[in-house]
């Protein structure tokens, strides 16, 4: 097995308010080699969002080291880790976070254009063709269903050709059609690409078809097995 | 940080936030509008009346003197002659006229030149050959008031003293007069030779005489003016130079400049602000774009890049805008300047003036643009997972980059007020005043925060929701107070200037004012004059004793050695002060320091000043002070600071004696007195001449109407600077709503499904803005006052009294447009059915 992409190293993270403190994540150590696809589960508030954002950059860990591709996330900059995210890690959110004033085709591009890559329009029509909207492509998220805008979430995060992707209850918002769809866009895509997939999910078929399932319960991790 | 995306990225932002941002452009055009148009106006101006001061002087240079000059002098004028310097020779006084075709008599001013006159420019009449016939002795020409005052036209004859000639023709232009604004009466021109005749030139009549030269290119006018004034110190002779330029029309131009430059700044000022305020919304709504970008990978930097390239394209298409608006009211100055001038302005755009106004404005809106924007570095990523994106707002202020180009951009305001407001005092105390009252409207602002929260909410609905409207995240409080109270600000101080201009030039005079001066009474013809005021129904409303002085010493210090160089000491120094005597304060006047003087009160050497010549000469209470009056030198202690409000036309004077120190010295009297009609005032002063021939019986209600028309032009510019401020502060304020206009939207749509009732929105909605235009239009007119008030006395040595409730009644005015406005511009929201709304969401 390769060395790990990505690697928690006893990360905790909490939250303070004046006298109280809340802890989210509790003394979490993982190692996820590249290439792996990775479930994340456990009951709403566990933690889940909380490490896919750390493992994203988003976030900082109160205490502990998150190493992505060789960088240490915490030690950098927000700048500096808005760089190697930019290269290395794309994210898809339950709630798709499009930007509402761009069509579909510079939705993909923004990512390119942020990695200074010329043939950012091309290869964003290819992204598009690959998710199956090619036709879609000067549409605004307000004009297309929820599963068609999560489809183009998915392009704008394989757009980078990162190494890392990070989704976060990607069909929560969806029925269970354009789920599937998006499902299968996922998990093809990314044993297409090679990349690594960690992915929080409820859904147990999901799970199953994952090389790895984690679950998270009141910020530790319970279990963590390989399945075969 | 990666341009491509930064110009890709800023170009989408632009096309997709065009309408709501287009009022951000709108600001920017407003603001380097109105630059544009003061500072080309005043540009203008500058460099017309530059070219117009030889022949404002008609001449070179000049040397004046209030007795005819001496045989030593002659010889040195002689001596310059011979180099090649040419003369004229001019004799200014006022007289009485008559004529025997007509029964009007008039007080003219007289002036008698000598062939060569004027030296520059040229005198134009009507008919055009009567300069000819004049220049050949015909007779002389007249000013188009005396014909329209009294009838007489060309080939009348006016009798001048004891001369008796025809009027030639009608004197449409003379150089060196201003029109006939300001004057004691219309111009009567007459050949020096036929001065002697008249007989007006004896002992005791005030005659001032003048030579003008003109210089060959050799001789500069210091050179001149050493040779022909070789004791500097000798205050009988007055020398100038066009070059020192003319002091009243300079004073004039110079205060009209730095209120137009200053009014242009202002209304460009509040486009800033309003520029910061949309910025500060629109920032606040893409947040959550902000934080999806930052997601993506995209830095701070980058980030800013993009919203400030966005920026400069709406400041760009805003400048543009601006200097075709610019241009546009430039067009329309000369129309209203058209007779405040004695020449014609003409307005052309000028290139230079405005690609720098251009450049300003674009500064300036990068400037306001990067404060709010800074706050982008702020926005979490993180926060993206809570799907409500937080506001990053707090730590602005531990954040130095916010402090950095909080000084930059104070840095560069004061630069441009210093360089527009010509002075470094003005430009303190109007940026000074302007940014202490963005800071008390924001602590205004922050003042109510606190009071609806810690105050229990009312029960009332719309009442609570108005108020809970005014603390609710992303509200619009500052902005709003910010807004209006800026507008109230800026509208109420130029209406406090304009008011103090009508004080100062007799706007507001009172029924009974006077309108009839009889000057030169002497003490024997006291009782005389009464009598036949009294056998025409009339009782003089005051009569004072005329004395005339100059100040000699302050303190132990001859004043030549405070002002050693006569040509560059203020005017007030070395002029002759008309002095009067009286135990009593006069119509206008109040004493603010010290105590007058009683009629039965010891006898002591002192005297009483009033405040603004007082800090001039910089004296105070017990200070010493030395007059020269007819020769006798009078040693006196200050004892009393009088204010004075002119503009009564009552008599009030610089320096009041006690009675008993004038005794002995010749004096005259001068009355004043209110006759009910031109016709009676005509009779009058027909009676009054007949019987002294000596006296100057002058009707001012034709002057006063003069001055009020020129006053009431000068209102016109006035108001186009309150207009241009009034169109901003709009602007900022419609900005500030539609910014803030989809968010409401969603609440009111919100409420409507709960069951609230259309009305029930607009009348919260009003409500809502009703208060903050009350605070903000009160607390922007308290600023307009105390500032106005401030630069009013300290910088323009003007008074303002009162006004205060008048003030305060247009802030509570404003505060109800406000609310009018207000509810008019979100009242499109609430006409959309709410499940639209709703889902656009
Ligand atoms: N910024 C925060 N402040 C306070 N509590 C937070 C914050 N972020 C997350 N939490 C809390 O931490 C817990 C875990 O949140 P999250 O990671 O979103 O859980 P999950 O994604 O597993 O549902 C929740 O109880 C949530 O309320
Ligand atoms: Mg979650």
């Amino acid at each position: 097995m390769s060395a790990p992409i990505i690697q928690l190293d006893r990360v905790t993270r909490s939250v303070s308010s004046g006298a109280w403190t809340l802890t989210i994540l509790d003394d979490i150590s993982l190692a996820i080699p590249a290439g792996q696809f990775v479930a994340v589960i456990g009951p709403s508030g566990s933690g889940k969002s909380t490490l896919l954002g750390l493992m994203a950059g988003l976030d900082r860990p109160t205490r502990g080291t998150v190493i992505v591709d060789g960088h240490d996330l915490g030690s950098l900059g927000e700048d500096e880790v808005a760089r190697i995210r930019g290269r290395t890690i794309g994210v898809v959110f339950q709630s798709f976070h499009l930007i509402p004033t761009l069509t579909a085709q510079e939705t993909v591009q923004v990512p390119l254009e942020l990695a200074g890559r010329t043939d950012a329009a091309r290869r964003a029509a290819q992204l598009l063709d690959r998710v199956g909207l090619a036709q879609r492509g000067h549409h605004h998220p307000v004009q297309l269903s929820g599963g068609e805008q999560q489809r183009v979430a998915i392009a704008r995060a394989f757009a980078s050709e990162g190494s890392v992707l990070l989704a976060d209850e990607p069909t929560g918002s969806l029925d269970s059609r354009s789920g599937d769809m998006v499902l299968e866009l996922l998990v093809g895509m990314n044993t297409e690409l090679h990349t690594t997939l960690v992915m929080v999910t409820h859904n147990p078929d999901i799970a199953r078809r994952a090389d790895r399932v984690i679950t998270l319960a009141d910020g530790r991790v319970g279990s963590d097995s390989l399945s075969s | 940080m990666n341009m491509r995306f930064v110009l890709r990225m800023a170009w989408r932002e632009t096309r997709a936030t065009w309408g709501r941002m287009s009022l951000f452009a709108l600001c920017v055009a407003c603001g380097v509008g109105a630059l544009v148009a003061t500072e080309s106006a005043t540009a203008h101006l500058t460099r017309r009346i530059k070219q117009e001061s030889r022949s404002l002087m008609a001449g070179d240079c000049s040397l004046t003197s209030r007795r005819p000059f001496d045989p030593d002098l002659r010889a040195r004028v002689a001596a310059l002659v011979a180099e090649g310097v040419v003369m004229a020779e001019t004799l200014e006084t006022l007289s009485m006229v008559a004529s025997p075709d007509s029964t009007a008599t008039r007080l003219v001013e007289l002036k008698a030149v000598s062939p060569d006159y004027p030296l520059y420019g040229r005198l134009v009449t009507e008919p055009a050959d009567a300069v000819e016939r004049f220049g050949r002795g015909g007779g002389v020409l007249v000013s188009p008031s005396l014909v329209a005052q009294t009838g007489l036209t060309v080939g009348s004859r006016l009798t001048v003293g004891e001369l008796t000639v025809p009027i030639v023709g009608v004197l449409t232009s003379e150089p060196d007069r201003l029109g006939d604004s300001f004057r004691m009466g219309p111009r009567v021109l007459l050949r020096r030779t036929e001065m002697d005749r008249t007989r007006l030139t004896g002992w005791g009549s005030r005659v001032s005489y003048r030579l003008l030269f003109k210089l060959p290119a050799r001789l500069d006018v210091q050179s001149v003016r050493r040779r022909l004034v070789p004791d500097a110190s000798d205050r009988r002779l007055e020398f100038r130079s066009a070059d020192g330029g003319q002091p009243q029309i300079e004073g004039f131009l110079n205060r009209t400049n730095a209120f137009l430059n200053l009014a242009g700044l202002a209304v460009m000022l509040l486009a800033g602000v309003g520029i910061a305020v949309a910025i500060h919304t629109f920032v606040r709504q893409r947040l959550e774009t902000m934080a999806i970008l930052k997601c993506l990978g995209a830095t701070a930097p980058a980030l800013i890049g993009v919203y400030l390239t966005q920026a400069v394209i709406l400041g760009t298409a805003g400048c543009i805008m601006g200097a075709f608006l610019g241009v546009a009211m430039l067009k329309a100055v000369p129309g209203l300047l058209a007779g405040v001038l004695p020449f014609a302005v003409e307005m052309p755009p000028i290139p230079l003036v405005i690609a720098r106004d251009v450049g300003t404005g674009l500064l300036l809106t990068v400037a306001f643009s990067l404060l709010p924007l800074l706050r982008v570095r702020r926005v979490s990523p993180r926060a993206i997972f809570n799907r409500a994106v937080e506001d990053g707002t707090g730590g602005a202020a531990r954040d130095p980059a916010a402090w950095a180009t909080l000084a930059g951009l104070a840095a560069l305001c004061t630069l441009l007020t210093v360089s527009r407001a010509g002075t470094m005092k003005l430009a303190m105390q109007f940026l000074g005043s302007f940014a202490l009252t963005v800071v008390a409207l924001l602590l205004a602002a922050r003042l109510l925060l606190w009071v609806v929260r810690v105050v229990p909410a009312p029960g009332a609905f719309t009442l609570r929701h108005a108020l809970v409207n005014l603390r609710r995240p992303g509200n619009q409080t500052s902005s709003v107070l910010v807004a209006t109270g800026l507008s109230v600000f800026l509208l109420q101080s130029v209406y406090l200037v304009d008011t103090m201009l009508a004080d100062e030039f007799l706007l507001a005079l009172p029924d009974r004012a006077p309108n009839l001066y009889i000057v030169d009474v002497q003490d024997d013809q006291k009782g005389g004059v009464a009598d036949a005021l009294a056998s025409h129904g009339i009782q003089a409303l005051e009569t004072v004793p005329l004395v005339r002085g100059r100040i000699v010493e302050i303190g132990p210090k001859p004043i030549s050695e405070l002002h050693p160089d006569p040509a560059k000491a203020p005017w007030w120094v070395n002029r002759e002060y008309v002095l009067t005597c009286r135990n009593h304060v006069g119509a206008g006047e109040s004493v603010v320091a010290g105590r007058l003087w009683s009629a039965d009160g010891p006898r002591r050497a002192e005297i009483s000043v009033e405040t603004v010549t007082a800090s001039r000469f910089g004296l105070g209470l017990g200070d010493r002070v030395t007059l020269d009056v007819q020769g006798r030198r009078l040693q006196v202690e200050v004892t009393s600071l009088r204010s004075v409000r002119w503009g009564t036309l009552r008599p009030n004077f610089f320096l009041v004696l006690p009675p008993y120190l004038l005794e002995g010295l010749a004096r005259t009297h001068f009355t004043v007195a209110h006759v009910g009609t031109e016709a009676e005032r005509a009779a009058l002063q027909r009676a009054l001449v007949r019987r002294f021939p000596n006296l100057m019986v002058i009707d001012i209600s034709a002057g006063v109407a003069v001055v009020r028309a020129f006053v009431d032009r000068l209102s016109w510019v006035i108001g186009l600077a309150a207009l241009l401020c009034l169109v901003g502060g709009l602007l900022v304020l419609i900005a500030s709503i539609v910014m803030t206009r989809r968010h409401r939207t969603y609440e009111c749509a919100l409420l409507k499904v709960h069951g609230a009732t259309r009305p029930m929105l607009v009348r919260l909605l009003a409500l809502e803005y009703l208060l903050l235009g009350l605070i903000g239009g009160t607390v922007g007119a308290l600023s307009a006052w105390l500032a106005a008030h401030w630069i009013a006395t300290h910088t323009f040595e003007m008074t303002l009294s009162g006004r205060l409730p008048s003030v305060a009644l247009g802030g509570l005015l404003a505060g109800a447009l406000t609310a009018l406005a207000g509810a008019l511009a979100s009242s499109g929201i609430l006409s959309q059915p709410p499940l639209a709304i709703l889902r656009d969401e």
